[in-house]
């Protein structure tokens, strides 16, 4: 089984943290969406056993493409025009 | 400009085909919709989404309950690190940037008596490493901002 993370979606909703991983398995256009929790902790270790607990993997066999960082850079208060 | 065997003389195949470009382009999974609403702390920021991976925003709604006055506050997207708008509604208004791709952000409702206040995004946005929804409250009160957004990743 060859399992690949696509995406990490944070989204707030009512004062809460959904944290959603889309994730291809097996062939590069079948996505899945797995809903990882609310408000849980989203790094490197935590993706990686989440995704290895539910698919039975060890973590390093799961995928980590370069383009996906869980620190995006910090956000500077624009001023408003 | 292509070049090489016409067309009519084969069905087309690459293979056959003297191209001076090809255009690829990725292929995305399906579409996905996040949506949420948010009370944010006066004076504050929230952000309301994060999408972290390659992909194509397909189109995006934010809108406001009726509270007090938001005309100065504005929506922020920002896209693998560069912050596209900090034009508040009011002067989205003002200045009539309401038509959908004219703007990264356009105003779809501006209503100071009602307070009621929306925005959409443009559709077709792509990014290469995160896409972030950030609404910035400029008017010392605690709205709750509702959003819907549709997006597809590669």
């Amino acid at each position: 089984m060859r399992i690949e993370l696509r995406g990490i979606i944070q989204s707030r909703d009512i004062g809460k943290t959904h944290v959603d991983l889309l994730v291809t398995v097996d062939r590069p256009d079948n996505y899945v969406k797995h809903h990882m929790g609310v408000d849980v902790k989203v790094n490197r270790g935590t993706i990686l056993k989440f995704l290895s607990d539910f698919y039975g993997l060890p973590p390093g066999k799961i995928e980590w493409p370069e383009h996906i960082s869980t620190k995006p850079g910090d956000i500077e208060r624009a001023s408003a025009f | 400009m292509a070049s090489g065997l016409p067309d009519y003389f084969r069905g087309v195949d690459v293979a056959y085909q003297n191209l001076s470009e090809m255009i690829t382009r990725p292929k995305y999974g399906g579409a996905l919709m996040e949506s949420g609403s948010e009370t944010l702390v006066p004076d504050g920021w929230a952000t309301l989404d994060l999408i972290i991976g390659k992909g194509m925003l397909y189109g995006a709604t934010i809108w406001l309950d009726h509270t007090s006055s938001q005309a100065n506050s504005y929506l922020d997207v920002l896209l693998d690190g560069t912050s596209l708008n900090n034009i508040s509604f009011l002067r989205l208004n003002d200045y009539g940037i309401a038509k959908p791709r004219s703007s990264i952000i356009t105003i779809n409702k501006y209503d100071p008596v009602d307070h009621i206040y929306s925005v959409g995004l443009s559709y077709g946005l792509t990014f290469e490493s995160y896409l972030m929804l950030i609404y910035y409250e400029e008017h010392n009160t605690n709205p709750t901002v509702h959003y819907r957004l549709v997006y597809a990743l590669i």
